[in-house]
C-alpha cells in the first residue's frame, strides 16, 4: 500500500474489518467501546501504511494490535473479576482470544458460499438464517409474497448445493455445516 | 502454557483446513496437518469439536454476520478521530465538497458586501440563469454539494452506494441492506436543479427550491419517497413493491410509471400530473385514480383536470419556461425560484397575462426584456425585481 492510496487502504479495511470488528466485539463486550478501539487500530494501520509488505501482514498487525488495545481498556475498565469480558478472564483463558481469530478466519471462509449468491437470494438466506425468521416473516419483511420466498430459497438451496459440490463432496457440509439448508426448508 | 497469540498465520491455516475439513475436500496430506493442529493443544481439540457442531457454528455466524451492522458507524469513528487528515477515496470527495461550499460560500459573502455601486449594477444586469446543482444530506447529517462532483462514490451507507455519474446522483445496493432503514435529502436551492437515479432505478429530476427525502435502500412493502416542490418522477416497475409519493396532505400511488407533482409551499395546491400508466392520487379526504393526461389538484379538495398541455407542464425539465396565459405573479414565482431572485410588487400586482417560452439558459435580463414587450414595468434592484404599474 503506497503512500497516500486512499483506495488501497478502503480495500484492505472492506476486506479485513469484520472479522477484526468479531474479535473486538467479543473481547470487550460493548459495541460502543468496541468501535473506539477499533477506530484507534486503524488509524494506526493507516500511519503505518508504508511498513507492511503484504495483506497477511496487515492481518497480523490488525488482530495484535486489537487485542492489545482490548486487553489495556479491559485492565482499566476494572470489570467484576467474574465478568466474561474482563481483563483477568481473558489473562485466564488466552486460548478462548486466539479461538476468536480461528473463528474469525473460519467464518471469512465459509460466508464466501453466501456472498456468491445472487443479490435477492442472498437477502433470503440472510434474513432465515442469521435473523430466524419464517418465511412467512421474510415475505412479510420484504413484501413480497411466500411463493417467491419459497422459489429463492430452492434457488438458494440448489446454489449453495453446487458450490458445495464444487469445493469438494458434501458429506459432513450438507448434513450438518450450517444447518442452512434445514433453515432453507422452514 | 501461554497460548502464543501472536502467530495469527498459524491460525488463519487451521481456519482454511477445518473449512475444507467442513466440504470434505481434505487431501490426505492436509489431514494430517489437520490432525498434527488438533493434537498440538488441549484447547486445539475442543476447538475442532465445537466447529463440528452446526449449533455452535450458527452461533458464530450470526455473531460474525452481526459485525458487519458496525460497518458504517466504524467508518465515522474513524473519520472523526482523523480529523482533518481524509483517508477514504469517499471521504476525499466529501472533503472536496466541503471545500466547495465554503468557497461558494466565501463567494457570495464577498459578492454580497460589495458596496461599489458600478460594480453592483453590472451584476445585476447579468443575474446568470440557474444550473444543475443540489445539496446531499446524508443519513448522519453530513452534507454534500453536487454542484461540480467529478464522476466517483460519494458515499456509502447501509450497503448502498451513491455515485456521482455525469453531473448526476445514482444510487446502487452493493450489499444487502441491514435491517436498519437509513434516509438521504436531495434538497436544490433556489437556482438549481438536479436529477438522480433512486436505489430501485426510478429517475427523479428536482427543479429549483425542491427537495425529496428517501431510503437509500427501499425495504418492506412499499417504495416511499417525500417531496416538496417541484418534481418529476420516471417510476421504475416493480408490482411487488408500489411507489407512493407524499407531499403534504398528498400521496401519489403507482407501480410503474411517468408523473410530474407540483407541491411547492408558496402555491395554494399540489398538483399530480399523469404522463402515462395509471396512479392513484390521495388528498386528506378522498382518492382518485388519474388516467394519462389528467391533473389532480388538491387542495381543501381534490379536483381532476382533462387535457392538459404536457409540454407545458415538463418545460421545467427540459430546460425551458413554458408560459400560457400565465398570470404574471405565478410567471415572477418560476424566475425567481431559478435566477434566485426577490420579487416585489410595488401597488397591486399588474393584471398581464403572459404567453411563450423562454430558453432558462437565459441571462434574468433577456428574460425581463422579454416581459417589457408585455407591458410588463420593472426595477432591478441587486437581486430584487420591483414590479411597478408605471
Amino acid at each position: 500500500m503506497g503512500e497516500g492510496d486512499h483506495d488501497a487502504f478502503n480495500e484492505v479495511f472492506s476486506l479485513l474489518y469484520q472479522r477484526i470488528t468479531y474479535m473486538v466485539v467479543r473481547l470487550v463486550g460493548d459495541e460502543d467501546d468496541a468501535k473506539d478501539i477499533l477506530a484507534e487500530v486503524f488509524i494506526k494501520l493507516w500511519n503505518k501504511r508504508t511498513d507492511f509488505p503484504s495483506l497477511s501482514a496487515m492481518r497480523s498487525f490488525l488482530y495484535i494490535s486489537a487485542r492489545n488495545r482490548c486487553l489495556d481498556h479491559l485492565k482499566t475498565k476494572k470489570r467484576r473479576e467474574a465478568s466474561k469480558n474482563s481483563y483477568a478472564y481473558w489473562m485466564d483463558h488466552p486460548e478462548e482470544i486466539s479461538s476468536l481469530v480461528v473463528n474469525a478466519e473460519l467464518v471469512a471462509q465459509l460466508e464466501q458460499e453466501i456472498q456468491a449468491l445472487p443479490a435477492k437470494c442472498r437477502e433470503i438466506v440472510q434474513l432465515a438464517y442469521y435473523e430466524g425468521l419464517s418465511s412467512g416473516q421474510i415475505a412479510q419483511r420484504l413484501g413480497i409474497s411466500i411463493q417467491t420466498v419459497w422459489n429463492q430459497k430452492t434457488t438458494a438451496m440448489n446454489k449453495l448445493r453446487a458450490a458445495f459440490l464444487r469445493n469438494g463432496m458434501p458429506g459432513v457440509w450438507l448434513a450438518g455445516y450450517l444447518s442452512l439448508l434445514e433453515f432453507l426448508k422452514k | 502454557m501461554q497460548e502464543p497469540f501472536e502467530n495469527i498465520q498459524e491460525k488463519e491455516r487451521a481456519a482454511a483446513l477445518i473449512a475444507k475439513y467442513l466440504r470434505e475436500s481434505l487431501s490426505d496430506a492436509e489431514k494430517k496437518e489437520l490432525e498434527e493442529w488438533i493434537g498440538a493443544a488441549e484447547w486445539h481439540r475442543a476447538y475442532f469439536q465445537q466447529c463440528i457442531d452446526p449449533a455452535n457454528l450458527h452461533q458464530v455466524m450470526v455473531d460474525y454476520h452481526r459485525a458487519a451492522d458496525m460497518e458504517e458507524g466504524l467508518r465515522a469513528a474513524i473519520q472523526l478521530k482523523m480529523g482533518r487528515v481524509v483517508a477514504w477515496k469517499t471521504w476525499f470527495s466529501a472533503a472536496a465538497a466541503i471545500i466547495i461550499i465554503l468557497s461558494t460560500g466565501v463567494y457570495f459573502w464577498y459578492r454580497g458586501s460589495s458596496h461599489h455601486p458600478g460594480i453592483a449594477t453590472r451584476q445585476a444586469q447579468s443575474i446568470p440563469p440557474g444550473r444543475q446543482g443540489a445539496i446531499l444530506t446524508l443519513a448522519d447529517g453530513r452534507q454534500l454539494t453536487l454542484d461540480s462532483l467529478p464522476n466517483g462514490v460519494v458515499a456509502e451507507q447501509n450497503g448502498s452506494r451513491a455515485a456521482v455519474v455525469d453531473g448526476r446522483l445514482a444510487y446502487q445496493s452493493v450489499t444487502p441492506a441491514a435491517t436498519t432503514t437509513t434516509y438521504n435529502t436531495i434538497t436544490t436551492p433556489r437556482g438549481r436543479q438536479y436529477q438522480l437515479t433512486l436505489p430501485d432505478g426510478t429517475k427523479v429530476w428536482l427543479n429549483a427550491a425542491s427537495r425529496i427525502t428517501f431510503p437509500t435502500a427501499f425495504g418492506g412493502a412499499w417504495r416511499k419517497v417525500e417531496i416538496s416542490g417541484e418534481a418529476y418522477f420516471e417510476v421504475a416497475r416493480d408490482a411487488g413493491r408500489p411507489f407512493k409519493a407524499s407531499a403534504g396532505d398528498a400521496d401519489i400511488e403507482v407501480l410503474g410509471t411517468s408523473f410530474n407533482i407540483n407541491a411547492y409551499d408558496d402555491e395554494r395546491a399540489v398538483k399530480a400530473t399523469l404522463l402515462d400508466g395509471s396512479v392513484k392520487v390521495s388528498g386528506a379526504r378522498s382518492g382518485v385514480l388519474l388516467k394519462p393526461g389528467q391533473q389532480a389538484v388538491i387542495n381543501d379538495q381534490l379536483q381532476v383536470k382533462s387535457d392538459i398541455n404536457i409540454e407545458q407542464v415538463l418545460a421545467w425539465k427540459n430546460g425551458l419556461f413554458y408560459f400560457n396565459s400565465t398570470d404574471i405573479a405565478t410567471v415572477m414565482q418560476q424566475l425567481s425560484r431559478w435566477y434566485d431572485i426577490e420579487v416585489r410588487y410595488e401597488g397591486k400586482v399588474p393584471d398581464i397575462k403572459v404567453s411563450g417560452k423562454m430558453d432558462k439558459g437565459l441571462n434574468l435580463n433577456e428574460i425581463l426584456e422579454f416581459l417589457t414587450k408585455m407591458e410588463v414595468k420593472y426595477r432591478l434592484l441587486g437581486r430584487t425585481v420591483v414590479i411597478t404599474n408605471n
